[in-house]
């Protein structure tokens, strides 16, 4: 890696994994599609961790059901666009980072969609100044993400896909269908190489999004990413992530504290679902996701706090403003819901009554 | 000899309803051309192989086999048109090769099962071939690294692309595999009942086996499962045999072709046997059973292309573009996966991501239909059949009623001649206990001329229909015959009144004559008013308005007469001292009776029930509840003055015990509280009353209060609370305006009443 790259904040699933990347195209002899780095299966492999031929080992990116990934590979591999569907953070966009990366050998083709992006976002701008001093010409035309990965035979992703308006959305429908952008002004067309595929996100929880036209959504194949299913495979996702970003933000070292991970799921995964994991317990729900995501980042945090601020261990004083933090997102519900689980659960569960002192004062 | 012998016996081990096993089966026929087939099955079935090969049967269907004398001592052995016995049928009937069963007799099995005292239920969920346990080879496919067995044969199929020596190849090598796998289980410990009936059903096969060899020159094929194969090779000498087998219990046994259906072939019903998905596996068997083998494309195509129209079906926009797409994805994934053919599971997934955009709910709302299948079985003409079966054949086709394995509902028009013939024909086999329909409204919309049915054709309808046998040949005739038996065998009232009920309705004059002489005789000596009070209304209603049907009219008028004298003569002596329970079955039944009794029309009977009703009130050992009634009834239809009303009120109100004034209360406003609301002179007694008590009477009586109006619901008493409160704003009773000092009093006492009365405060 050069020594340029170093101090940036987050390097891309290409470049972290790069050494694994390398071993899985080495001895790949499968039949992989034009411009592919990798076979589909090594893709797979790549998502869902392993070996390579060369006896690399592969970690896992994603934890969870393995058919699903196949799916997702098996739509790119005949050419169809991909939607990712699934609550927030339930590891979306990381899918995609990774499906792009090994697919590609780049993650970086990416849209940002919003309530503001236009279609000029979608498929190409003007440089005006050549626009005027020149006329129309496909030197005067500003590529997009889009535009350069068709001509490039990449994926491209669409980050939350409904956040932006019906109407761009639609933009899209030749692209998927046809495999060409128009472009009317010359008379001529951008067609996509062998290898162009789309990568969307979007959550289905979200309120107030622009719900995809039924033309357009049958264009895609969906994929659902669920959450995880039991408390084990979260527990492992979170103290996974939470290791690579405090390493990756150089975090002071502290011992490991697998034990107050498992704390931070349980009472995500409770305020979560309603119910305490025994079932006994009905509980209020908070207003936030409580995402797997956020779990990882209230973990993040903590680590933080008890490495600078802390005693260098991740205890329960260093949880407890972080998980408050996470949780109260709605200064009224969110106390009420808080409240509640304190009083009726952590309080009498044995070994969190240190938890239970700590929240109490961060309230 | 052995040599030869060795030889010329071909044993093919198959997978129950495997459409993979009946593939190769037919090729591997083909390629030996036996002789004669053998195959895994009681020999009292043998008869019934001819029809196999009618136009009119169609799978799935079973055959049923039973006690002759008991029938409820049943088996059946089920068969799809992909079950690898069924098609070795065909294959033997095409080329009038001769085929038979070999399996141990069902008179065996049966007598053993009837000995072991095993439940005729568990037999019937049963299959009479021990696979309760999994299937011998979906284990071999697990090993082979397979979670769907028929995925296995898949591979199977398609790797060695077809042709009858491959077929054969594949057979010698299951058997080595089960042979093996077979003799490192007899170590293991099995179940010993088990294990003896393996060894004995076996000896049946072999002592079959030799026999046929004897017979013909030629080659023999064996169709086993393929558990058996290791025990079959190896003849080994018939005396041993005859041993294991001698002494065994016999019995007669009774057997015919009955229809199946899909979803008992699934193994979610239970049956041991069975397989995942019917539908899957005819799909499966439509491309097997074609002459040239399917592409891929074609075999994903058609299957997401049925899986679209389904969902079509049920209302969802699924393009034809879409069904395109997922048989591709499914194409991707089998690819993936490194199958060769895509699975069940492939195809699964790839309908949820294109056609159902990864919303599972409508994949989980088709795939009764889509995976399991709805369809049954049809037995053609020719099929000897049970009388009864032959007699219900002719009435569905009278009536074109077709038994169906989903739920449905039937709405009927008694006064047109197919629906009063419906609903004879479903209410006569009601009473032989052939469930094929339930009746969910008997008087759908208030009309007596409607009846609505859910139906539903499952087939331990067959069996029922044998046990009724012992009742006559037809169906008329065994419904009569079993409401006889029934009538005569009980003195229960209600037992009665409910066969004379179902007997009417079920258009059986003769039996509903006798029915009604039985109730009759039964009457005289009845010591509970109750069942008899309960039996006289629904006789009133047929009386009243079955004019759909003919009645023995005046005999029902005199059953209905003698049974109201006996009720009127008992009802004031049978209403002392009753218990909670009782007497509330008892108030459900004076309320029944009363409106019966008015519906009847018979004044000197109504008289002396009025009569009895005022008895009653001012009987002081009557139960308070059952007294609350009868006052409530008197001054209903005004057969008492208010007055006598008001006294009758104020005496079971003022000197009793809470407890008791509470039930007569309950007992009183039963069945209509809105009276209170309408009836002011009514309302003013209860108000009086209330007022009068002291304070602690009242306090007393606040927990009866709030049980008599919980059977009132939240809007009646707003309503209640608002007209008394109307009352006291207009001053209509100055005098307890008065007593309670001024609205502000009344005021502060609303949140307490609201209370009484079980609702929230004014919000």
């Amino acid at each position: 890696m050069p020594e340029s790259v170093k101090d940036l904040l987050r390097l891309t699933a290409e470049e972290t994994y790069a050494p694994e990347l390398t071993a899985l195209a080495g001895k790949d002899t499968r039949p992989r599609p034009e411009n592919w780095k990798l076979s589909p299966q090594a893709v797979v492999t790549y998502l869902m961790g392993g070996e390579a031929p060369d006896g690399t080992p592969i970690s896992a990116k994603y934890v969870g059901n393995r058919r699903l990934i196949e799916t997702a590979v098996a739509t790119l591999a005949t050419d169809r666009a991909l939607l990712l569907l699934g609550l927030p953070g339930t590891a979306k966009s990381w899918v995609s980072e990774h499906l792009a990366a090994a697919i590609s050998g780049s993650s970086r083709r990416i849209i940002q969609c919003t309530a503001g992006t236009d279609e000029n976002q979608i498929r190409y701008g003007w440089n005006y100044a050549l626009l005027l001093a020149k006329g129309p010409s496909h030197d005067a035309l500003v590529r997009t993400p889009l535009t350069r990965a068709m001509e490039e035979g990449s994926i491209v992703r669409l980050e939350e896909l409904t956040r932006m308006g019906s109407d761009v959305q639609d933009t899209l429908i030749t692209v998927l269908s046809e495999k060409t952008l128009p472009i009317p002004e010359l008379d001529s067309a951008i067609e996509a190489r062998r290898g162009f595929n789309v990568i969307a996100t979007a959550n289905n929880r979200d309120k107030g999004v622009n719900d995809l036209s039924s033309a357009l959504k049958r264009r895609f194949n969906v994929v659902v990413l669920p959450s995880p299913a039991t408390l084990e495979e979260e527990v492992s996702i979170v103290l996974k992530r939470v290791h690579e970003i405090g390493s990756n933000l150089s975090l002071p070292p502290i011992p490991p504290a697998d034990q107050e991970m498992v704390r931070i799921v349980t009472l995500f995964r409770e305020l979560r679902e309603g119910k305490t994991l025994n079932g006994k317990t009905k509980l209020k729900t908070s207003t936030g996701s409580l995402s797997t995501a956020e779990a990882i980042s209230a973990g993040v945090g903590a680590w933080a706090s008890a490495a600078h601020f802390g005693d260098g261990v991740l205890d329960a004083p260093s949880l407890a403003p972080n998980l408050v933090g996470a949780v109260v997102k709605d200064p009224v519900q969110d106390t009420i819901a808080l409240e509640e689980y304190l009083e009726s659960v952590v309080r009498t569960r044995d070994g969190w009554s240190d938890l239970y002192t700590a929240i109490r004062e961060v309230l | 000899m052995a040599a030869l012998a060795e030889q010329r016996l071909y044993l093919f081990g198959i997978r129950h309803h495997g459409p993979g096993s009946a593939a190769l089966l037919r090729q591997a026929l083909d390629a030996v051309t036996p002789d004669c087939v053998l195959i895994e099955g009681p020999p009292e079935g043998d008869p019934l192989i001819p029809y196999v090969a009618e136009a009119g049967m169609k799978p799935p269907v079973a055959m049923l086999l039973h006690a002759s004398d008991d029938a409820s001592s049943a088996t059946f052995m089920p068969f799809a048109e992909f079950s690898p016995e069924w098609q070795a049928m065909h294959w033997a009937l095409e080329r009038q090769a001769p085929v038979r069963f070999i399996d141990w007799p069902a008179s065996v099995s049966l007598a053993l099962s009837q000995h072991a005292d095993v439940s005729a239920d568990a037999e019937l969920n049963g299959d009479e071939v021990p696979q309760s346990r999994t299937d011998a080879l979906d284990l071999l496919a697990e090993g082979a690294g397979y979670d769907d067995g028929e995925a296995f044969w898949n591979n199977l199929i398609e790797q060695h692309g077809g042709g009858g020596q491959h077929a054969l190849a594949i057979f010698a090598s299951i058997e080595t595999a089960m042979t093996e796998a077979r003799a490192h289980e007899q170590g293991l410990l099995r179940e010993e009942t088990d294990h003896l009936r393996d060894l004995r059903r076996e000896a049946f096969m072999r002592i079959q086996i030799r026999a046929a060899l004897k017979e013909y020159a030629g080659s023999i094929a064996v169709v086993a499962g393929a558990w058996h194969l290791g025990a079959l090779r190896n003849l080994g000498k018939a005396t041993d045999d005859r041993a294991l087998i001698k002494e065994l219990p016999r019995i007669k046994v009774d057997a015919t072709w009955v229809p199946w259906t899909d979803s008992r072939l699934s193994a979610r019903s239970g049956y041991g046997a069975g397989v995942i998905s019917p539908g899957w596996y005819r799909h499966l068997w439509s491309l097997y059973s074609r002459p040239q083998l399917a592409s891929v494309e074609e075999f994903a195509s058609l299957w997401q292309a049925r899986t679209a129209l389904t969902l079509r079906k049920d209302g969802h926009n699924v393009p034809t573009a879409s069904a395109i797409e997922a048989a591709r994805l499914t194409l991707g994934l089998s690819a993936i996966r490194g199958l060769p053919i895509p699975g069940l599971a492939e195809m699964r997934e790839a309908s949820l991501a294109t056609l159902c955009h990864g919303n599972p709910v409508p994949l989980a709302l088709i795939e009764q239909k889509l995976y399991i299948g709805e369809s049954v079985g049809e037995i053609d003409e020719r099929v000897p059949q049970m009388p009864l079966a032959r007699d219900l054949l002719l009435w569905q086709r009278k009536t074109r009623l077709k038994p169906e394995d989903v739920e449905q509902e039937l709405r009927l028009d008694l006064r047109s001649e197919a629906g009063l013939l419906k609903s004879t024909l479903l209410h006569r086999l009601n009473l032989l206990n052939v469930q094929w329909g339930k009746v969910l409204d008997a008087q759908a919309g208030r009309g007596t001329f409607r009846e609505v049915w859910m139906l539903r054709w499952v087939p331990e309808l067959s069996v029922a229909l044998a046990e009724a046998l012992i009742y006559g040949v037809t169906i008329e005739q065994a419904a009569s015959n079993a409401t006889l038996t029934k009538a005569r065998s009980t003195t229960s009232i209600l037992t009665l009144a409910n066969l004379v009920h179902a007997s009417l309705i079920a258009d059986l004059p003769s039996a509903a004559t006798t029915c009604i002489e039985q109730l009759q005789a039964a009457a005289v000596s009845a010591s509970d008013v109750t069942d008899l009070m309960r039996a006289v209304a629904p006789l009133v209603r047929v009386l009243r308005y079955g004019s759909a049907r003919i009645l023995p009219e005046d005999a029902l008028r005199a059953l209905i007469k003698s049974l109201s004298i006996e009720v009127n003569a008992g009802v004031r002596i049978g209403s002392r001292g009753l218990d909670e329970e009782t007497s509330s079955a008892r108030l459900e039944a004076v309320d029944g009776y009363d409106e019966a009794l008015r519906l009847f029309g018979e004044k000197s009977l109504l008289i002396s029930w009025e009569i009895e009703l005022g008895h009653m009130v001012n009987d002081d050992h009557s139960v308070p509840a059952i007294a609350g009634l009868s006052l409530r009834k008197l001054h209903d239809h005004c057969v008492w003055p208010l007055g006598a009303v008001s006294s009758a009120f104020a005496r079971y109100t003022g000197d009793r015990e809470p407890a008791h004034a509470g039930d007569f209360l309950a007992g009183f406003l039963r069945g209509g509280s809105e009276i209170i609301l309408h009836d002011e002179p009514l309302l003013h007694l209860m108000d009086l009353w209330l007022c009068n008590l002291g304070e602690e009477e009242f306090i007393d009586s606040l927990p009866l209060l709030r049980r008599s109006l919980t059977g009132i619901d939240a809007v009646f008493r707003r309503r209640l609370l608002d007209k008394l409160k109307r009352g006291q704003e207009q001053s209509g009773r100055a005098d307890l305006t008065e007593e309670l000092g001024t609205n502000l009093a009344f005021d502060a006492a609303l949140p307490l009443l609201y209370k009484i009365l079980g609702i929230g405060g004014p919000v």
